[in-house]
């Protein structure tokens, strides 16, 4: 496979189950062995790629062993959700806020609920971590398999999400609607908004309405760092230096929903330039002498799958390369990763 | 009137909820008098699912979007048509809205259990199929009850949250359908999955998808290739099959359909679905 030669970020998207982390972990195997120097960043939820390369899922760089003399190298990280999240708080915080306010929205309960979220959610947490690696400049690629989520759209969609929270000033919104009203424009603001904190306390209790007041005022200090920061990762995503695969499986549902993906990605103006099939089946021209019901089944089957993927590829991708990999049942190692890598070949 | 049941399918991405949740209720329409057959996801893929003539007209197809979801609970709590306005178009509820964890999700479940707890307009079904998230993002669907019961501490939030919660916990009137394919991977999400829920004394049944009968065919005498696809496939099962025994947990079989088509496959899948609640 080949990228752009600035570019310096590979993002791989794509729905759950289709091998993203496989491909993501051998494309980096790949360009390692070409002479790159690359760090992989895997979010695999089993941890499986970690065992199989056999470094720990501490949250650490690792370096990875190569399975021949290169002048590249190959490291590897998983993410430790809770600790990005701190990190990014913290790195935002430090010029501007008291490590008391530090310790007051950490004791805060919407922000626990909320940063357990967060973490939860990784979506903006692994941006955010990429985009601490990539600006660290240490390496040629850094490689992103990203979160499971249902919808890659989710991940994309972070920093905006997050960005709501420190952008409104919701404190100064606060102030407004409890302190003394200067003009009568205020005092009809004013009103409005002491009924919407009665809706709020009716339905909710006055505790809730204290946290959340400690909460905003506890960020009010560093919004501005932060939504800085949530901006700068927003950016990295649509740079001319971060090129997208799309990654997605020989399967007629998944494809589908892989070309609604495509179709949003362009339209929000990501660069995506490779889309890869995986899990194509290698044994359909296999000659054969015997007559096996459920294999033939089978083989007509995917024969018309493997027809109506690529009519739909053509139609929608023009400028897109398109690769394959073949259905890899065998265990992912470290060993074979390059062979994997070697596998993925142009669709023709 | 019998009491409603709701039914969510969950699973890893991919499993084929969306097209199982479907078979599922288009078998439940043949014995019931209605059923409704929602999704929660974004996209909508159950419209496209059904040409529209060959529906039965006692199932009826909706989609439940979480924001939608929230705003026809809260205008249900704050009684007041213009009041709830006014509480929907403020910066700080719209902000709190957007990011509050598992707000949205609360109002899913709201809406979901509401015709036992007696909320809002009723629905008028005899089972509601619900096309729900995804593995982790169920997980955190069905802890909203309980974490917002913890963060209120009274108030209509705090009541409402508690018996949601009761709700979605009685194996009575919710059951919860992990489906999975017979791939290490799936399995393993989906026996993590299990066992979170279990934690929170949610009971979840299996049902795991594309199950190839490999009994009838002769492996000796298939090409190398071929053979080793359905070697492992046949492994596969095999292994799925032990790791779901463990647990003692009933698990439904669904044999692989050969179409493209997919509304076929929900037909073909229907009928296995009803000819499996006969015996």
């Amino acid at each position: 496979m080949k990228f752009k030669s600035n570019t310096k970020t590979i993002i791989f998207i794509g729905t759950g189950g289709v091998g993203k982390t496989t491909i993501a972990a051998s494309v980096a195997m790949g360009k390692a062995l070409e002479g790159y120097k690359v760090l992989v960043i895997t979010i695999d939820p089993s941890l499986r790629l970690a065992q199989a390369m056999n470094f720990k899922p501490n949250g650490q760089i690792h370096k990875i062993p190569l399975p021949q003399a290169s002048s590249g190298s190959l490291q590897a990280s998983t993410i430790n959700h809770e600790k990005v999240f701190y990190d990014f708080l913290s790195l935002a915080a430090s010029k501007t806020t008291a490590q008391q306010d530090i310790k007051n929205i950490k004791s805060n309960k919407l922000f626990q609920e909320l940063s357990t979220r967060l973490s939860h959610s990784q979506d903006f947490t692994t941006l955010f971590y990429l985009y601490q690696h990539v600006k660290s400049d240490q390496f040629d690629y850094v490689i992103l398999d990203t979160p499971p989520a249902q919808h890659t759209w989710a991940f994309l969609k972070a920093p905006e999400k997050i960005s709501a929270l420190f952008t409104n000033d919701l404190t100064s919104w606060f102030r407004a609607a409890e302190g003394s009203p200067k003009s009568i424009f205020k005092k009809i603001v004013n009103q409005s908004t002491a009924k919407v904190l009665d809706i709020l306390k009716m339905l909710t209790g006055s505790d809730f309405l204290d946290e959340l007041r400690g909460f905003f005022n506890a960020v009010q200090s560093w919004q501005k760092p932060l939504n800085d920061l949530i901006v700068n990762c927003q950016k990295l995503l649509v740079s001319n230096q971060t090129e997208f695969v799309l990654i997605t499986s020989f399967d007629h549902n998944k494809f589908h929903l892989t070309q609604n993906l495509s179709r949003k990605i362009y339209n929000e103006g990501y660069n995506l330039t490779h889309l890869i099939v995986n899990m194509t089946p290698d044994w359909l021209d296999e000659p054969s002498e015997y007559y096996d019901e459920t294999v033939e089944k089978f083989r007509s089957l995917y024969l018309k799958t493997l027809k109506t993927i690529s009519k739909d590829l053509t139609m929608i991708h023009k400028n897109l390369k398109v690769y394959k990999s073949i259905n890899l049942s065998q265990n992912i190692s470290h060993d074979n990763l390059d062979k994997i890598y070697s596998q993925i070949v142009t669709m023709d | 009137m019998a009491t409603q049941k709701i039914h969510f399918f969950t699973g890893k991405g991919g499993v084929g909820k969306t097209v199982l949740t479907a078979s599922y209720a288009l078998a439940a329409s043949a014995t019931n008098s209605t059923t409704l057959l929602t999704e929660l996801s974004e996209e909508s893929a159950l419209s496209t699912l059904f040409p529209a003539h060959k529906k039965p007209q006692n199932l009826s197809l909706d989609k439940w979007n979480a924001y939608g979801c929230l705003e026809e609970y809260a205008s249900l709590l704050i009684h007041s048509a213009s009041l709830s306005k006014l509480f929907l178009n403020n910066p700080l509820s719209r902000s709190l809205i957007n990011v509050a964890p598992g707000l949205q999700e609360l109002a899913v479940l709201g809406k979901a259990t509401s015709g036992p707890r007696n909320i809002g307009k009723p629905m008028n079904y005899d089972e509601i199929f619900i096309d729900s998230y995804s593995s982790g993002h169920f997980l955190s669907l069905m802890t909203a009850p309980q974490s917002f019961a913890e963060i209120f501490s009274f108030g209509p939030m705090a009541t409402q949250s508690q018996s949601i919660d009761l709700w979605i916990k009685n194996a009575e009137f919710t059951s919860v359908h992990i489906v999975t394919q017979a791939d290490e991977l799936s399995i393993q999400e989906a026996l993590e999955l299990w066992k979170n829920l279990k934690d929170l004394k949610i009971k979840a049944d299996f049902i795991l998808n594309r199950f190839v009968d490999t009994s009838a065919i002769n492996f000796k005498k298939l090409p190398e290739k071929t053979r080793h696809f359905f070697e492992n496939i046949q492994v596969q099962q095999s292994f799925a099959q032990a790791e779901l025994k463990k647990i003692k947990t009933p698990t439904t079989l669904i044999p692989q359909a050969f179409e493209t088509d997919l509304f076929k496959i929900v037909l073909a899948t229907a009928t296995h679905i009803k000819d499996i609640n006969e015996v």
